[in-house]
């Protein structure tokens, strides 16, 4: 998915003096005032702040609601808690550092990437593995609508093929390189069950395999028990 | 000085009960730990570990069922979590989890250990034991819901050692175990009775499952039969856990209110506690195996899956109370155990002669844990018994210690909890069945020595030697013997019959020793068993 052309843009002030990125004739902020706005969206995101230190903004316009939310996560946590943002347009992102709008402390920001980057990046995946809270900025959400569903609906590629290319580390990378590109991990553990000669990857393959099968039949028990 | 890796992705309890065999290993290594991070409470607590390494389950689960991550990171971020493990040279590898993934995990470092102890997989994927023990565990152990080895026990013959009982088995916080005691000190002197001796009972009242927990209710009348006497005090133990609490903060309320302590505790802190209480009431928990590390003696509730006969606390003297083991159904903690049953083993426990044993239920057992330098089993003390059974397991207990770990019959006829006449019937009974055997195996040695070269003869010793093995799948004394000869048989290599022949002729000749091994116990215990009723008679005779 290609992140969604804009004909327009251009930055305005609130009545209350704050700039406001303006795309395609859309006000990403409250016209009159974009701080209150931001408190009033991230109040209602109290009940997810008192439960996880990890957030995942999906927009950030000129951050007004970033760093409200930067303000109740510190509140809560201390210096114990993280931020990532997805902007899908980089000129938002770049004006938003020159107006120097952003309280980056804490964050991350992922600005310009389209899905399939975004997912083929460790610091991205190692932060959706912490099971963060999703916070949709309304307007930008909104405004790139297409995006940020892609990006939610996103499907990893499940052939090892595909998958190589997001392996950095190089034994791993050439054993999966050495496997039929068309197979999945899965298949691949079944296929092992008759291979002749196992090499060392091929036993952490079992092992995770066995590991996964192990845990579904320990889910299947414990709804049985419920 | 040796590097041993022990691998144990099995639960808290089990970690727990692998501080015996790390205790044993430290006095001449350096252990490396490997769990799953799930678990790091439980694996901080134990001493004697050089380094602890964690496979983060949950997370590796995480991406490999979730559509957004390719299941190929997930191998990735395993291999590098094993990595520092991968890249060591290690002097022995020891599988002690014995499940598939720890199987797969020992598999993959085969070729970085100079040995492995337990279960592995050669590079065709064919299992492979280290020894008779590691067989025993797998083809026989893990299908059974009795034992008649302790697994402490079987795990260090497993690694060809000896119980070292020496050591800590877990790090003491010098600021606890003081706190813990200024805190019984307090609470002994606002008892009623204000009586120094007033023993210390700790309550663990929730298990890992619901199977192996006795009902609410049974656990408030035996909380609060103990907490009227003024011999004890009751400590409720508590983890965390809001269920518990609230299971807890029941029992409290039901309970004489000076003579009760609630405790909600970490693993550590319950550590400290149990080190300055007199027993541990407890059915099947982590908690019984952090008691014996600590050296505070149990009574454990044995109910459901738990099997005491392998899982039981080590430390002589503490006491186990279950249904009947031959009736016994392992599934469902349906039980004929009353809350009554478990003060009057209490007080049993306390009692000094031990002389008068507890009147139980029907249908429930008391046993009496022995350990005799690392050797142990689990006496018949009162109750229900199924005398087969019973008779079964102390036989085959002793055969496997002195067949197969050449030790020194200890079998006393005075501890058996049989009479002359009931034995005599027992080994009678036991022998048919070896006779049995013996025949079969003996026409099967016939036919071997008939030569396997015509098609008739082969066709008859594969008919004779299938005959044979399904002896391994009754209950004898001689089943762990038959387990090995049938492992035996299935893992021959060799392609031709005639090829085969003369491993097939050692392996029967080694059944045959076994069979007259067993026999010869049993003729003793016979001997043994006349020589008591003359010596009765004989004193019967002089007091007319």
């Amino acid at each position: 998915m290609t992140i969604q052309q804009i004909h327009s843009y251009e930055v305005k002030e609130s009545r209350t003096g704050q700039k406001i990125p303006v795309l395609n004739g859309i006000h990403l902020h409250s016209i009159y005032n974009p701080f209150k706005e931001a408190e009033g969206l991230i109040e209602n995101f109290a009940k997810e702040i008192n439960k996880t230190n990890n957030f995942l903004v999906m927009g950030l316009g000129f951050a007004y609601h970033i760093n409200e939310l930067n303000q109740s996560l510190a509140r809560k946590y201390g210096q114990n808690y993280k931020i990532l943002i997805v902007e899908p347009h980089s000129q938002v992102y770049q004006d938003c550092l020159h107006f120097d709008l952003l309280n980056r402390k804490n964050t991350i920001t992922f600005a310009g990437y389209n899905t399939d980057e975004l997912y083929s990046d460790f610091d991205f995946l190692n932060f959706l593995l912490k099971k963060p809270a999703v916070l949709a900025h309304p307007a930008s959400y909104n405004f790139s609508l297409d995006y940020f569903q892609n990006m939610l609906n996103f499907k990893a590629p499940t052939s090892i093929g595909e998958s190589t290319k997001l392996i950095s580390h190089p034994k791993v990378k050439s054993y999966l390189l050495s496997q039929n590109a068309e197979m999945s991990i899965k298949e691949l553990a079944t296929s092992l069950n008759s291979k002749k000669n196992l090499n060392q990857l091929d036993f952490m393959t079992l092992a995770l395999h066995s590991m996964a099968q192990k845990s579904v039949l320990m889910n299947k028990a414990l709804e049985h028990e419920v | 000085m040796k590097k041993i890796l022990l691998i144990n992705l099995r639960r808290i309890g089990d970690i727990f009960m692998s501080s015996h065999l790390i205790n044993t290993l430290s006095k001449e290594a350096e252990i490396y730990l490997l769990t799953y991070r799930e678990n790091q409470s439980a694996a901080f607590l134990l001493s004697n570990i050089s380094n602890h390494y964690q496979i983060d389950r949950k997370e590796l689960l995480s991406i490999f069922s979730n559509k957004l991550f390719t299941d190929a990171l997930a191998l990735e971020k395993f291999y590098k979590t094993l990595e520092p493990i991968l890249n060591e040279q290690w002097d022995e590898i020891i599988n002690y989890s014995n499940d598939l993934v720890g199987t797969y995990i020992t598999s993959a470092l085969a070729n970085n250990s100079e040995k492995i102890n337990g279960t592995c997989f050669n590079s065709s994927g064919v299992i492979q034991f280290n020894n008779f023990w590691s067989m025993y565990l797998n083809e026989y152990l893990t299908h059974e819901s009795t034992s008649p080895i302790h697994l402490s026990t079987l795990y260090h013959q497993m690694c060809q050692r000896k119980i070292s009982t020496s050591g800590n088995k877990i790090k003491v916080n010098f600021e606890l175990t003081s706190e813990s005691l200024a805190n019984f000190e307090l609470f002994k002197s606002n008892l009623i009775n204000k009586n120094p001796n007033t023993k210390l009972v700790a309550l663990q009242a929730k298990s890992a499952k619901q199977s192996k927990e006795l009902s609410s209710s049974n656990l408030i009348h035996i909380a609060e039969l103990i907490s009227r006497s003024h011999e004890f005090a009751l400590i409720i133990l508590s983890s965390p856990d809001e269920h518990e609490i609230e299971l807890t903060r029941e029992i409290e309320q039901k309970c004489q209110h000076s003579q009760t302590l609630r405790l909600v505790c970490s693993l550590e802190e319950a550590s400290h506690i149990l080190m300055n209480v007199d027993v541990l009431i407890t059915p099947d928990t982590a908690m019984k195996h952090l008691a014996d590390l600590v050296d505070c003696p149990s009574i454990e509730i044995s109910l459901g899956e738990s099997d005491f006969t392998k899982y039981s606390s080590t430390l002589d003297g503490s006491l186990i109370v279950s249904d009947n083991l031959y009736e016994r159904d392992f599934k469902t903690s349906k039980t004929s155990i009353l809350p009554a049953d478990i003060y009057a083993t209490l007080l049993y426990f306390f009692s000094k002669s031990k002389r008068i044993a507890p009147n139980l239920s029907t249908g429930v057992s008391l046993y009496t844990v022995k350990n005799q330098n690392g050797n142990i089993y689990h006496q018949y003390t009162c109750g229900s018994i199924h005398q087969e059974t019973e008779f079964r397991k102390i036989i085959t207990h002793e055969f496997l210690n002195t067949h197969f770990q050449n030790q020194k019959c200890t079998l006393s006829i005075e501890n058996l909890p049989f009479n002359p006449t009931q034995l005599d019937g027992l080994c009678s009974f036991e022998k048919q069945r070896l006779t049995q055997i013996s025949k079969d195996l003996l026409g099967t040695i016939r036919i071997l020595l008939q030569g396997l070269d015509n098609k008739r003869n082969a066709r008859d010793f594969f008919i004779a030697v299938d005959k044979l093995i399904t002896h391994s799948e009754n209950k004898s004394i001689l089943q762990s013997a038959l387990v090995h000869f049938r492992y035996k048989i299935e893992s021959l290599e060799t392609n031709t019959i005639e090829a085969s022949a003369k491993s097939l002729e050692l392996i029967l000749y080694q059944l045959k020793d076994q069979i007259q091994f067993a026999i010869s116990t049993l003729q003793e215990i016979e001997k043994l068993s006349h020589e008591k009723r003359k010596t009765e008679f004989q004193q019967r005779e002089s007091n007319a």
